[in-house]
């Protein structure tokens, strides 16, 4: 009988394991933190498979290993936060290039995209609703270099349909990056569907205790290799690395991710199905949670995710005045942009998240004054609900 | 008293917290860390005092000159070997979740031990301890106390209150019995000592004899999610906090908890000595108390499936020395009284070979072969030749600590996937 291959491990097991072996000099079962910018040569053109840590570091790569692995992916690399990563992802593309992106995107990306890209590297950028697949059939009529999208998306966790994005990517030559970040690895896995590169922003889920920066691309296996070493070029030649003590961090966060999200999409479910049941009791005009029958995107996430996340979005009724009551009363959820951590938060996108979104085109989306999102940690739910009821009532 | 800080709550209106819950935010209050969700790392050594008064009131306090302030605090910072803010923040999650009134962090948890041990005992007293213990704790007690001209006297059966008070008797005809020292569940052989039973023949023994010993108890195995010995009885509970309150196989420390009237004069010993735990890894153990619940409770529920296919399907036969496999119906009903969950530490017994022992450790590929417990990462180890060599060959075979024991820490990996690994490793021992 022959040994298990680690990819065919389950998912809890590579999150432990994959990647990292016991250090072979000294049998140290958790990866060393190589701190070391500078690696001593052997001779001219030789050297021990490192020469200066951006170009690569021991601890990143163990790291980037293992989360090639758990995205099932070609490679990953590790940068020191998502927008580095989604900058360094942008950087595939030439000058004068069409990228389709979701409406519903990071304010931060939108940022980068509408405000950054568009200026210095002369992008066309439109937005259209991914989630709707006509509209986005439509718009991907006209042609696209890159479709760029998140799902669920944040705030409003609209679900895009992974396979359906991968296959017009396919008909259209672009290259499809999904912003994973709200689903993690134990949430979905969109490379097996045919996306062509997954980006995270690695300080949410990934690392989960709201302690550390990062940023991950990973790069489908079916991609061609050229978008694989391009990605590797890009990183060396922009800089945009993860420093290895975050690396190792982060390492030591992957170990728990499943407990982690296991709990957090439960604690999800059940404060969502409370929330829905007594909405109108509690003041909510729409509870938004992949995981409700309700959702339009409950068939499509049903399908394609091992879970339903860990964020939630409520509409609230009673006006601004309510909502800053409500965000600044809850005590277990703090009020703090972010998500993903074991410790549950509520922020309010249109000031923070997204307030950089122009207010006609968060008007549009759906991003009001009187949206929260709340993201759930790993706290007792019982817990967690009281906190939210004595803050709605 | 005044009404607690709000990073000291443990309710919201009437609603009682979850120790669960708790791990995330108390003993830290954002609002004095610039609003940081996380507390940052105080990599200091030494703290500025607002004025000479302040430094010589703080002194007063950390010198044991005058009481902590009535809030729970340690008192003024001072200077990092006698209180610290990343460690302070454990100490608080740790006592809370141990049902106690004090915690203590230590640099190991050997150091928890041995600063328990040189505060509460002089030469000429005696120890009366359960064993088998942790091999280091057995080492210290017959190598390094009895060189203090400290006394310990075992006693192996945990259940029987008879097998206690013979000890206790014993014990004192060396000298003053200061400490009864137990740890439950036993490592490596799982057996239970019955806490409740232990206060009991204590008390009755103290009665007559007018000794008053400490019970301390090493709570490191199910503490604090599965086992709160406090509740049961106990003085002080020790841990390593390097197994599963770490967690990650990436530090080391200990913890003490207690009431604070015997927590006070050990953390003076801590400050005289030395045991005091460096900040970056209190912040880590901080970090790490976040996931614990989670961790101890997947942990467990995959060790009980590791040890029930163990039990019945492997082709070597064996023992299983998991709580949840006892055949003595004394321990379940202790088990039942004591345990909220079994745990993820637990040992196999195959015939007392130790060639067959390690054909079957060196065929695993998951599990890894190393000493320690309580990681993410599961790992086997062959207490004979390892964590238990140092304890004499008779004291080991009177404690069930053979050649064909084989301890397993069984962390978070998927059931199915351990389950393999112990397949394919047993299926290729048992053909030679």
């Amino acid at each position: 009988m022959s040994a298990p291959l680690p990819n065919r491990d389950r998912l809890a097991t590579r999150l432990i394991h994959a990647g990292q072996s016991p250090d072979p000099l000294t049998g140290a079962v958790i990866t060393p933190v190589y701190t070391s910018t500078t690696f001593v040569q052997d001779g001219i053109g030789r050297n021990r498979g490192y020469d200066y840590t951006r170009s690569g570091n021991p601890t990143r790569l163990v790291l980037e290993a293992c989360l090639a692995d758990l995205e099932n992916a070609g490679a990953a690399f590790a940068f020191p936060s998502g927008l580095s990563a989604a900058a360094t992802a942008l950087e595939l593309l030439p000058a004068g290039s069409r990228i389709l992106a979701h409406t519903d995107v990071y304010g931060g990306i939108h940022r980068l995209l509408a405000d950054v890209r568009t200026h210095t590297a002369g992008h066309q950028v439109r937005f259209v609703d991914f989630s709707d697949s006509a509209a986005l059939e439509q718009a991907a009529e006209s042609g696209a270099d890159m479709l760029w999208f998140e799902t669920p998306s944040n705030p409003l966790l609209r679900i895009v349909d992974l396979a359906a994005v991968a296959h017009i990517a396919k008909r259209i030559g672009a290259i499809s990056v999904c912003d994973s970040t709200f689903a993690s690895p134990c949430g979905q896995l969109p490379l097996d569907f045919g996306i062509d590169v997954v980006m995270h922003s690695a300080t949410k889920f990934l690392a989960g205790h709201s302690d550390l920066l990062g940023g991950v691309l990973a790069v489908s296996a079916e991609a061609p290799e050229a978008l694989t070493a391009r990605v590797r070029y890009l990183q060396n030649a922009l800089g945009a690395v993860m420093c290895p003590i975050d690396c190792a961090l982060l390492l030591r966060s992957l170990k728990t991710l499943s407990v982690r999200v296991d709990r957090q999409a439960a604690n999800a479910a059940i404060l969502a199905q409370h929330l829905a049941a007594n909405a109108q009791a509690l003041g909510l005009s729409e509870v938004i949670y992949p995981g409700l029958a309700s959702h339009p995107g409950h068939a499509v996430a049903a399908r394609q995710m091992e879970n339903f996340g860990a964020l939630i979005s409520l509409k609230l009724t009673g006006g601004l005045e309510r909502v800053e009551r409500v965000l600044s009363s809850t005590r277990l959820f703090q009020f703090a942009v972010s998500l993903g951590g074991v410790e549950s938060l509520i922020q309010h996108p249109a000031s923070l998240t997204h307030a950089v979104i122009p207010q006609d085109q968060r008007a549009i989306t759906g991003i009001g004054d009187d949206l929260i999102r709340l993201s759930v940690g790993i706290e007792d739910a019982g817990d967690l609900l009281a906190d939210l009821l004595n803050a709605l009532t | 008293m005044s009404e607690p800080k709000s990073f000291r709550r443990t309710h919201l209106d009437g609603h009682l917290l979850h120790p669960s819950t708790q791990m995330m935010s108390y003993g830290y209050d954002a609002s004095m860390s610039e609003g940081a969700v996380k507390p940052p790392v105080f990599l200091t050594s030494t703290f500025v005092f607002k004025s000479a008064e302040e430094g010589a009131d703080f002194f007063d306090v950390v010198a044991g000159r005058k009481p902590a302030p009535q809030d729970g605090g340690a008192g003024g910072l001072v200077y990092s070997r006698f209180n610290h803010p990343n460690t302070e923040i454990v100490e608080d999650r740790l006592a809370l979740f141990d049902g106690a009134e004090r915690a203590l962090v230590t640099s190991s948890g050997m150091a928890a031990i041995a600063a328990v041990f040189l505060t509460h005992c002089r030469p000429g007293d005696a120890i009366v301890h359960y064993s088998p213990l942790y091999g280091g704790t057995e080492t210290l007690l017959g190598k390094v106390m009895t060189g203090w001209g400290i006394k310990p006297i075992p006693f192996v059966d945990g259940l029987s209150d008879s097998m206690l008070l013979y000890a206790l008797e014993k014990a004192a005809r060396h000298g003053p019995v200061r400490i009864v020292y137990l740890e439950t569940p036993a490592n490596p052989t799982n057996a239970l000592i019955d806490l409740k039973m232990v206060r009991r023949v204590v008390d009755e023994w103290s009665s007559v004899s007018g000794q008053t010993p400490i019970i301390v108890c090493d709570n490191t195995m199910l503490g604090p999610v599965f086992q709160n010995p406090i509740r049961h009885g106990v003085d002080i509970c020790v841990y390593s906090m390097t197994k599963y309150i770490g967690g990650h196989s990436d530090l080391i420390a200990g913890g003490i908890t207690g009431s604070a009237a015997l927590l006070k004069p050990i953390r003076q010993s801590r400050s005289a000595f030395g045991f005091q735990l460096d900040p970056h890894s209190s912040w880590m153990l901080a970090r790490s108390m976040e996931t614990l619940t989670l961790r101890m409770e997947r942990a467990a529920e995959t060790g009980v499936k590791v040890a029930d296919w163990l039990a019945s399907n492997s082709p070597i036969p064996c023992k299983i020395l998991h709580p949840l496999h006892s055949k003595n119906a004394a321990e379940r009903e202790v088990y039942a009284r004591q345990c909220s969950g079994p745990g993820s530490t637990f040992s196999m017994v195959v015939a007392d070979d130790r060639a067959l022992a390690f054909r079957i450790v060196n065929g695993l590929q998951l599990f890894k072969l190393a000493v320690s417990l309580g990681g993410t990462e599961s790992l086997v180890c062959h207490p004979a030749s390892t964590t238990h060599s140092g304890v004499p060959a008779d004291a080991r075979a009177r404690a069930g600590v053979t050649e064909g024991l084989i301890r397993l820490s069984v962390g978070l990996e998927h059931p199915d996937d351990l389950i393999a690994d112990l397949r394919i490793a047993l299926d290729k021992a048992a053909r030679g």
